[in-house]
């Protein structure tokens, strides 16, 4: 019997897989969640769930408990992912984890261009989710050096029922917000739920492998126009889509504001009263912080810096012209590149079991049933 | 001035936080207690407030020093939690559902017959204004004949109670429609009344329901009405109800600051917000956990809570009804036939 850790059990994937992994045979699919608020999907099924705090060992080492292998869907901020993965690795080689799965993403090959394999180099910008991706990465691939048998499985973008993504096309559809890129003509780089899931099974059960990436996708190309097109009609939306083209995206990515790292925003966002506020639950940060305002009180320089940051107004930013388009899947239309499933075929013999089709129909058949789209109450549920 | 009500609030979770500033901000309430089994929860959440009530394990502690109590403990406390404030005398607001069954409900509303107690339930959003000024509008007939409406709620995640109980249905008395539906399952029994007809379909596999959807039918002499609320643990939709009466397409959003929006039938693109004059003096606004709590003094000092024990009763009448008639929600999102060919 195979028994796996699910640690990210509540999210889109990790439910999915936990779900499926139900039906099958020689598999013991234990999920691991965080909290309780987003685990409804699991819930349901009245299955016991394990809670483990990524950044807590001891918990970790809890939920590992009788588990041979491990699936990492989990997600979060920074210190979860780094520090939190880490934490994870360290547990599962004291607890002689057999295999590791960790699902890294497309988003470290920021920038590439054309068609790509998993050799092409990870270059993403300081800062961003393919940044930290990439660090996550590099994390298992030195467990890995150090004996722990892991793989890492590289999906784009997900599909499928509960597609977070999917969703936010629909969402920039309703509200009229998004423009394809030179007629759509991009490739969107997509993989099934299902198929991601159906590659995650392989690699527990592979035999020969190493840390390195590999490309998980629905193997099919398809456009953005064809994309968009098949998702038009939930939102109402006319026929032909708005189109940009390459140039203008490009300036609108360019002129949307600059997310680069930035030491003054991070002290600016440390300092703003909504962080502080969240931090003050932590003891040793409510005393530091007292401590520091008796000292900027006694320093009468200071005290007038420390009340213009409560009360500063922030600069506004640029405003683009013509209609405002969801400037994030702008910035995706702009990625013109294709990943090689090459190496999922020699290392993991996948072959994608749902097609595009299938996977459309699928997430067409779940966004009916649970928004109630064109059922005899859609025409009051629109007005909402 | 009477004196201030002295009311303690039992249970030191997440929910508790939201009465315990809105008792400290009225000035006819006074924090008294703070109960819960874990001390530090309750000392916790005092400091956090800025209060300093007693601290205390158990109920036993309160008497003689509290006239009214908010019970907002997990669903399966309620009813011995509620019977054992009741029989010490006190005033008994209960946090949504009453409890986690009819015959606990039955049990509650005897005890305080019998000890001429109020027992409130804690549905807060009927205190929101809007959705008191949409009550006032469907009474007087604003919108002439009612007939169908639609409601949804949906978020991807949300509540997490600290002792995370919401996983476990026996606990809970069910999912999402026990969760959060039971709301607008209170609303619209203020309304429209108790339905005719009903069904539910959920996604319940043995755990409590992520998804739920009820139908509803009301006879009401010649005027039919007809409904459906859609919830989702798993989905977000953009919340609100929507009633299609002779006036038009009645919108009211979700939130507490809402406006009543008409969309009349004839001239689909236009629509007009319906909102009350006001009269007089500003009003000072307070929360609607705010004024939750000041119904609930008002009703223990000789009156009726907005939302009476019989009400919340009536509520868990139709959860448990809908829970009797389910039906599986269908999931077979994938042509069967593309996995039946997978190699999976």
């Amino acid at each position: 019997m195979t028994r796996v850790a699910v640690f990210g059990a509540s999210g889109f994937l990790g439910a999915t897989l936990v779900e499926r992994g139900r039906t099958w045979s020689n598999f013991d699919l234990r999920p691991v969640i965080h909290g309780s608020g987003s685990a409804a999907r699991l819930a349901r099924h009245g299955m016991p769930l394990r809670t483990a705090d990524l950044l807590a060992p001891d918990s970790i080492d809890r939920a590992l408990a009788g588990c041979t292998h491990v699936v990492n869907c989990s997600r979060g901020p920074a210190e979860v992912m780094t520090r939190g993965l880490r934490n994870l690795l360290e547990a599962s080689r004291r607890a002689g984890v057999q295999r590791v799965v960790h699902i890294s993403s497309v988003a470290v090959y920021e920038g590439a261009q054309g068609t790509i394999d998993e050799t092409a180099p990870a270059r993403p910008s300081a800062g961003t989710y393919g940044a930290m991706k990439l660090a996550q990465d590099t994390l298992v691939a030195r467990a890995a050096s150090r004996g722990l048998s892991s793989i890492v499985l590289c999906p784009p973008n997900i599909s499928g029922p509960h597609s977070a993504f999917l969703l936010e096309i629909v969402r920039a559809m309703r509200r009229r917000e998004l423009a394809l890129v030179d007629e759509g003509r991009t490739p969107c780089a997509l993989v099934d739920v299902e198929n991601l899931v159906h590659a995650i099974r392989l690699a527990l059960q592979a035999g020969d492998v190493d840390a390195r990436r590999i490309f998980i996708t629905d193997g099919e190309p398809v456009t953005w126009k064809t994309l968009a097109e098949t998702l038009a009609p939930f939102c109402d939306h006319p026929l032909p889509l708005p189109s940009i083209s390459r140039h203008e995206a490009e300036r609108r990515a360019a002129e949307a504001p600059a997310r680069r790292p930035s030491v003054l925003r991070a002290a600016r966002h440390l300092i703003s009263s909504e962080v502080r506020s969240a931090l003050r639950s932590d003891e040793w940060f409510a005393r530091t912080e007292k401590r520091l305002k008796i000292i900027v009180k006694a320093l009468p320089g200071l005290e007038p810096l420390a009340r213009r940051q409560t009360t500063s107004v922030a600069r506004p930013e640029k405003m683009p012209s013509g209609p405002l388009y969801a400037e994030r899947l702008l910035r995706q239309q702009l990625r013109d590149v294709q990943y090689s499933g090459l190496r999922a075929v020699t290392r993991l013999g996948y072959v994608p079991p749902v097609s595009i089709g299938a996977s459309m129909q699928a997430f067409q058949a779940w966004y009916e049933a649970s928004t109630g789209w064109n059922d005899e109450w859609w025409p009051l549920v629109r007005h909402l | 001035m009477a004196h201030p009500f002295r009311m303690a609030i039992v249970g030191c979770g997440r929910i508790s936080g939201a009465h315990a500033v809105a008792a400290i901000a009225s000035p006819s309430i006074e924090l008294a207690a703070l109960v819960d089994p874990v001390e530090q929860r309750a000392r916790s959440l005092a400091e956090r407030v800025g209060a300093s009530p007693l601290i205390a394990t158990s109920i036993r502690e309160l008497h003689g020093r509290v006239d009214g109590v908010v019970i907002a403990t997990p669903n399966h406390t309620h009813a011995d939690l509620a019977c054992e404030c009741l029989a010490a005398g006190f005033h008994t607001l209960i946090e949504k559902p009453l409890a986690a069954s009819v015959v606990d409900g039955e049990r509650i509303l005897r005890l305080a017959s019998d000890t001429q107690r109020v027992v409130a339930v804690g549905y807060v959003t009927r205190f929101r204004e809007n959705v008191q000024f949409m009550a006032d509008l469907l009474r007087h007939g604003y919108f002439g004949e009612v007939r169908r409406f639609a409601y949804q709620f949906g978020s991807r995640g949300g509540w997490a109670p600290l002792s995370a109980y919401n996983l476990d249905r026996r606990l809970t008395g069910g999912g999402v429609l026990v969760v959060t539906g039971t709301h607008f399952i209170d609303r619209m029994l203020d309304w429209f009344g108790y339905p005719d007809e009903l069904e539910l379909a959920d996604d319940s596999l043995g755990g409590p329901e992520a998804n739920a959807v009820a139908t509803f039918r009301f006879r009401r002499g010649g005027m039919p009405l007809s409904g459906v609320a859609r919830f989702s643990k798993s989905v977000a939709l953009d919340a609100g109800v929507v009633l299609d009466t002779a006036r038009g397409m009645v919108v009211l959003a979700d939130r507490p600051d809402a406006s009543v929006v008409v969309r009349p039938h004839e001239t689909p693109g236009l629509e007009t917000v319906v909102r009350p004059r006001l009269e007089g003096p500003p009003l000072v606004r307070t929360t609607e956990f705010g004024r939750q709590l000041e119904d609930f003094v008002r009703a223990c000092r000789g009156g009726v809570p907005v939302v009476s024990g019989e009400q919340g009763l009536l509520s868990l009448r139709l959860i448990e009804a809908l829970y009797a008639r389910r039906r599986p929600l269908s999931e077979d999102w994938y042509a069967v036939a593309a996995l039946q060919g997978s190699p999976a």
